[in-house]
C-alpha cells in the first residue's frame, strides 16, 4: 500500500505543481468565484467584474437579472455596451445586457430564457454583421444562457487560457497594491478594466491612458477590414433568413407587450468611409436601413441608423477603436433616441444626459467621476 | 456526482484512503463505510433517491431471508416472494420509467377514433441509474429462488452489494452470484490490481472525454438540423454517433471497473471490442454483455431460448428479447425500433444456424485482419451504425427521415464534406483513429491500457503523460453520460 501511495505521489508530483500554481494564480485575481457570487458582489459591493481568462458575462448576467429585474435593458453585442445607469430616472431600473447576443437568432433565444419578468422596454443594438449572407455559417445554433458548465469544466476551460497566456508570458502579479473589494478577475484588478453594477462596460485601460498603440488611426480595424476577416467580411446581399428571425423576434416583442427603440451602432467615420469605398460589397452596411426600416415602421416603432458616427456629430477621437463609440458618442445616441421616442424619454434623466454632454472636454472621465462620486457617497 | 467531476476527484481519493488506510483489516467496517460512500455518491444527485435504493435493498434483502427459510414443497409461498420482489422492483421502473409512455401512448392511439382522452402524467424526475440497480437486485431474488446462491444475512454486506458506488448508475449490472460473495470475504490490497484499476480508468476517461464529449459536440448539431446537411454528413454524423455512444459508455463502464479494482472488487467486462465484431451476433457477446447475458440468462432461455422446437417460438423469443432490451432503454418508440431492427439483423443467423461462427478472437495471431474478415467487420458495423439513428433520434419518424434524406439527398457536395471533415470533424476522425488503433492492438486484453508487456517503467509513465496531456487539451466540452438517462 505505501509503495502504491509512494509511486502514486511521485507521478502525479509534476501535475500537482502545475495545479496548484494554477489555482493559486487564479485564486489571487478572485477568476474562480462562482457565478452567483460574482453576481452578487458586483450589485452589493460594486465590484468591477472583469476577468483575464474567461468570458461567462451572459451567465452572471442572467444571476443579475434575477435580483435586478430592470424596467429598462440595452441588449446586443459590446456595441451597446456603453449605456450606463445614470442616464435614467431610477438608476437600478435599468440594466445593460450587452454582449448577451452574438448573432441574430440569439435575440429570441436570449428573450425566451429571460429569468425574471419581462421588461418594458429595449434598447436594441442591431449589429449591421447580423445581417451577412453568410451569418449562419458562423454558428446556427442559439446561444445557452444556463450556465450548465459543472465546475471541474470550467476549471479545465480556464486552466487551459491560463497555460496560454503562461506560454506567452502575459501572466503577471501586478495590481496587488490595488486589491480591494471593488474588483473581480486580473483585468479588473490591473487594468480598471469590467463590467460595472449597470452591466456597461468600463473601459479602464483606455480611460487610463494605457491602451497599446496597436491600433492608430483604426489601423487594425482597417487591416481586418483588408482581411475580409468575420465581421468585417463583404457580403453580396442582405440575408433573408436573418430578416425573417428579425421579424420573428419583433412579433415576440409586440407579444410580450415590450417597447424596442432599435439603433444600428456607430463605425468610426474613417472605418465607415473605408466601406464606403466598395459600399455595393456592403449591402448590410448601406442598404440595411432601407431594406428593415418598414418592419419597425409598421410595428409603430423606431430604427435609428448610426452606422456612420458623423451622423452623430462625433468625430472619430470619440471612439474607442473602429467599431465602438466612447461616451460623449453613446450619450449622443440615447440623447436622440429619447428625443424622438417618448417612452425611453420617460424614463432618462433628460436634463443630466444634457448636462454631460455639454462636458465634452472630459468625454473620457466621465464614468471615472460619477464611479468615483458613486464610490465616496457608498463609503 | 459522475466519473469526471470535481467532486469524484476529491471523494474518489479519501474513500480510498480512509477504506484501506483506516479499515484495512475490518471487512465489515469496510462494508458500512463503502454504504455510507455509495449513499453518499447517489444522492449527490438527489437525497431523495436514496429512499428508492434503500427500499429496492430492503424489499429483496427480505425477501432473500424468507425465501431461504422455506422448505421444499412450499413451492406457493417461493413463488410469492418471488412474486414481492418482481413486483418492487419492476414496479418502481413502471412507476418512475415507463407511466408517462403507457398512458401518452395510450391517449394517442384512442385519437385514431377521433377522440383522445385526457390522461395525467407525472413529472417526476426519472432516478438516476434505476434500470441498473433494480436489475441487479431481481438478480440476487431470481438466484435465491431458483437455489443458484444462499441468501446473504448480513445485512450491510447486502446493501454494499446494491449501492456499491462504482457501478451503481450505469453498471455493469453486477450477478449476486459474483460480487456478493465479495463483500463477504476479506479483501487485500493488491498493488498490480490497483495500478492496473488505475490504467483502466485512465483510459476510460479518454474514451469519454476524448472520443465521446468531441464526437457529442457534433452528434448534436447534426442531428438537431439533419436538413442543413447533404447525405454524407449524415452518414458521418451515425457514424460519430456510434463512437460517442460507445466511448460514452464503454468508458463508463472502463472507469466503474477500474474503481472497483481500486476497492478489490473483480467486476464483469461489459465491453469487448464491439466494433471489431464480424456478424451481429459476435456484435451482442462483446456489446453491454452484462445487460444481454442477465436477459439471456433470466428471459430468453427461460423462455426456451433458440431451443424450442417450434420455429415460430424461436422467433418468438428473439423479437421478445431484442424488444425488451430496446424497451429497456428507455420509454420511447425509437429504442423499440432499435431493438425490431436488430432482431432483424439478428433472425437471418439464427435461420442459418450462424449464429454462434464468430466465438474465437478475431484475426488470432496476426496483426491485420484478413479481406473477409475486414469486409465483415465494416458491414457488421454500418448495420450497426443504422440502427444507431433510431437510438439518438428523437422520434422513429425522425429516424426515418434522417435515414432518407441520407440516401436519397444527392452526394455530389463533397467539396462540403470534405470541408466538414477537414476542419469541423478532424480532431474527433483523428482520434477515433487512435482509439481504433490502440483497441485493435489491444484486442486480446482486458482492456486498452493494459500494459503487462510494457516492462519499463519511465516508458509506462511517457504513455500516461501523453494520455493525460491528450484528455486535457484535446477533451470535448463535458456532457453527461447518455446511459445515465436509462
Amino acid at each position: 500500500m505505501r509503495k502504491f501511495l509512494v509511486r502514486f505521489c511521485l507521478f502525479s508530483l509534476p501535475l500537482a505543481v502545475i495545479v496548484t500554481f494554477c489555482v493559486g494564480y487564479l485564486s489571487y485575481h478572485r477568476e474562480l468565484y462562482s457565478y452567483k457570487t460574482m453576481a452578487r458582489k458586483n450589485q452589493s459591493d460594486h465590484a468591477l467584474i472583469g476577468l483575464a481568462h474567461s468570458d461567462p458575462m451572459r451567465h452572471v448576467k442572467q444571476e443579475i437579472l434575477k435580483s435586478r429585474k430592470p424596467d429598462v435593458i440595452a441588449l446586443g453585442t459590446s456595441r451597446v455596451l456603453s449605456f450606463r445607469d445614470f442616464y435614467f430616472k431610477e438608476p437600478r431600473t435599468f440594466y445593460n445586457c450587452g454582449r448577451s447576443v452574438g448573432k441574430i437568432v440569439d435575440l429570441q433565444a436570449f428573450l425566451d430564457s429571460y429569468p425574471t419578468e419581462k421588461p418594458e422596454v429595449i434598447v436594441l443594438g442591431l449589429d449591421q454583421d447580423f445581417f451577412m449572407e453568410n451569418w449562419d455559417e458562423r454558428s446556427k445554433i442559439r446561444r445557452n444562457y444556463e450556465a450548465n458548465i459543472t465546475t471541474m469544466g470550467r476549471f479545465v476551460k480556464l486552466s487551459k487560457a491560463w497555460l496560454k497566456d503562461l506560454t506567452e508570458s502575459r501572466l503577471t502579479f501586478d495590481g496587488a497594491n490595488e486589491l480591494t473589494k471593488d474588483f473581480i478577475g486580473a483585468s479588473a484588478r490591473i487594468h480598471h478594466e469590467g463590467y460595472r453594477s449597470d452591466g456597461s462596460y468600463f473601459y479602464g485601460k483606455w480611460i487610463g491612458g494605457n491602451q497599446e498603440v496597436d491600433n492608430y488611426q483604426f489601423e487594425s480595424t482597417l487591416k481586418r477590414i483588408d482581411k475580409k476577416s468575420k465581421i468585417f467580411a463583404p457580403s453580396s446581399e442582405i440575408n433573408e433568413d436573418a430578416v425573417s428571425e428579425l421579424e420573428v423576434f419583433l412579433d415576440l416583442c409586440a407579444e410580450k407587450k415590450i417597447h424596442l427603440v432599435t439603433f444600428l451602432p456607430p463605425y468610426a467615420h474613417r472605418v465607415f468611409a473605408r466601406f464606403a469605398e466598395e459600399a455595393g460589397e456592403y449591402p448590410h452596411i448601406f442598404q440595411l436601413h432601407e431594406l428593415i426600416d418598414s418592419l419597425f415602421v409598421d410595428r409603430g416603432l423606431l430604427l435609428f441608423d448610426f452606422s456612420d458616427i458623423a451622423s452623430l456629430n462625433c468625430n472619430d477621437y470619440e471612439t474607442i477603436d473602429g467599431f465602438h463609440g466612447s461616451e460623449p458618442c453613446y450619450l449622443k445616441i440615447i440623447h436622440r433616441m429619447a428625443l424622438k421616442d417618448q417612452i425611453l424619454a420617460s424614463h432618462l434623466k433628460l436634463a443630466q444626459v444634457e448636462e454631460l454632454l455639454k462636458s465634452t472636454y472630459s468625454a473620457r472621465q466621465i464614468v471615472r467621476e460619477i464611479d468615483e462620486q458613486g464610490r465616496k457617497k457608498a463609503n | 456526482m459522475i466519473f469526471n467531476s470535481l467532486e469524484f476527484a476529491i471523494f474518489l481519493p479519501l474513500v480510498f484512503l480512509v477504506y484501506w488506510l483506516a479499515l484495512g483489516r475490518m471487512r465489515r467496517a469496510q462494508n458500512g463505510f463503502l454504504v455510507l460512500a455509495s449513499y453518499l455518491f447517489y444522492g449527490w444527485w438527489d437525497w431523495r433517491f436514496l429512499f428508492l435504493i434503500f427500499a429496492s435493498s430492503l424489499v429483496d434483502y427480505l425477501v432473500g431471508l424468507r425465501l431461504g427459510t422455506t422448505k421444499d414443497g412450499e413451492e406457493k409461498q417461493r413463488k410469492t416472494f418471488l412474486a414481492i420482489s418482481l413486483f418492487a422492483n419492476l414496479g418502481l421502473l413502471g412507476v418512475f420509467k415507463y407511466y408517462n409512455f403507457f398512458a401518452e401512448s395510450f391517449a394517442d392511439g384512442f385519437t385514431l377514433f377521433g377522440h383522445r382522452p385526457d390522461v395525467s402524467t407525472l413529472s417526476w424526475v426519472l432516478p438516476v441509474g434505476i434500470s441498473f440497480y433494480t436489475f441487479q437486485t431481481l438478480s440476487y431474488s431470481i438466484d435465491v429462488y431458483r437455489k443458484k446462491m444462499t441468501p446473504v444475512r448480513d445485512p450491510v454486506a447486502f446493501f454494499a452489494f446494491v449501492s456499491f458506488f462504482p457501478q451503481l448508475v450505469a453498471g455493469p449490472i453486477e450477478r449476486a452470484g459474483h460480487l456478493v460473495p465479495q463483500f463477504l470475504r476479506p479483501r487485500t490490497f493488491s498493488i498490480s490490481e490497483a495500478s492496473d484499476g488505475l490504467r483502466q480508468i485512465l483510459w476510460g476517461l479518454f474514451k469519454k472525454i476524448v472520443i465521446a464529449d468531441n464526437c457529442a459536440a457534433l452528434v448534436n448539431e447534426i442531428f438537431a438540423s439533419p436538413e442543413s446537411y447533404p447525405g454524407s454528413i449524415l452518414a458521418l454524423g451515425a457514424v460519430l454517433f456510434a463512437f460517442q455512444i460507445y466511448g460514452d459508455f464503454s468508458g463508463y463502464s472502463d472507469i466503474a471497473i477500474g474503481t472497483a479494482r481500486l476497492f478489490g472488487f473483480d467486476i464483469k467486462r461489459n465491453f469487448a471490442y464491439p466494433y471489431f465484431s464480424r456478424d451481429i451476433a459476435e456484435f451482442w457477446r462483446r456489446w453491454h454483455i452484462s445487460l444481454s447475458s442477465w436477459f439471456k440468462d433470466y428471459l430468453y432461455i427461460p423462455l426456451g431460448g433458440s431451443r424450442c422446437e417450434s420455429m415460430w417460438k424461436v422467433h418468438r423469443n428473439v423479437w421478445i428479447i431484442f424488444l425488451v432490451s430496446g424497451f429497456w432503454h428507455g420509454a420511447n418508440w425509437t429504442f423499440l425500433a432499435w431493438g425490431a431492427l436488430h432482431a432483424l439483423l439478428f433472425l437471418p443467423l439464427l435461420m442459418a444456424k450462424k449464429n454462434r461462427t464468430h466465438t474465437e478472437e478475431i484475426a488470432e495471431g496476426k496483426s491485420l485482419p484478413s479481406l473477409r474478415e475486414t469486409f465483415q467487420i465494416i458491414t457488421t458495423f454500418a448495420s450497426v451504425c443504422l440502427a444507431w439513428v433510431f437510438f439518438r433520434a428523437d422520434s422513429p419518424q425522425d429516424a426515418l427521415s434522417y435515414l432518407w434524406r441520407m440516401i436519397s439527398t444527392p452526394h455530389q457536395n463533397w467539396p462540403i464534406f470534405a470541408s466538414y471533415l477537414a476542419h469541423e470533424a478532424f480532431e474527433p476522425i483523428v482520434m477515433i483513429l487512435v482509439l481504433l488503433i490502440v483497441e485493435w492492438a489491444q484486442r486480446s486484453r482486458q482492456h486498452g491500457l493494459e500494459l503487462s508487456r510494457v516492462r519499463k517503467r519511465p516508458v509506462r509513465w511517457l504513455i500516461y503523460y501523453t494520455l493525460i496531456i491528450i484528455i486535457y487539451f484535446y477533451g470535448g466540452e463535458q456532457q453527461d453520460f447518455i446511459y445515465f438517462q436509462f
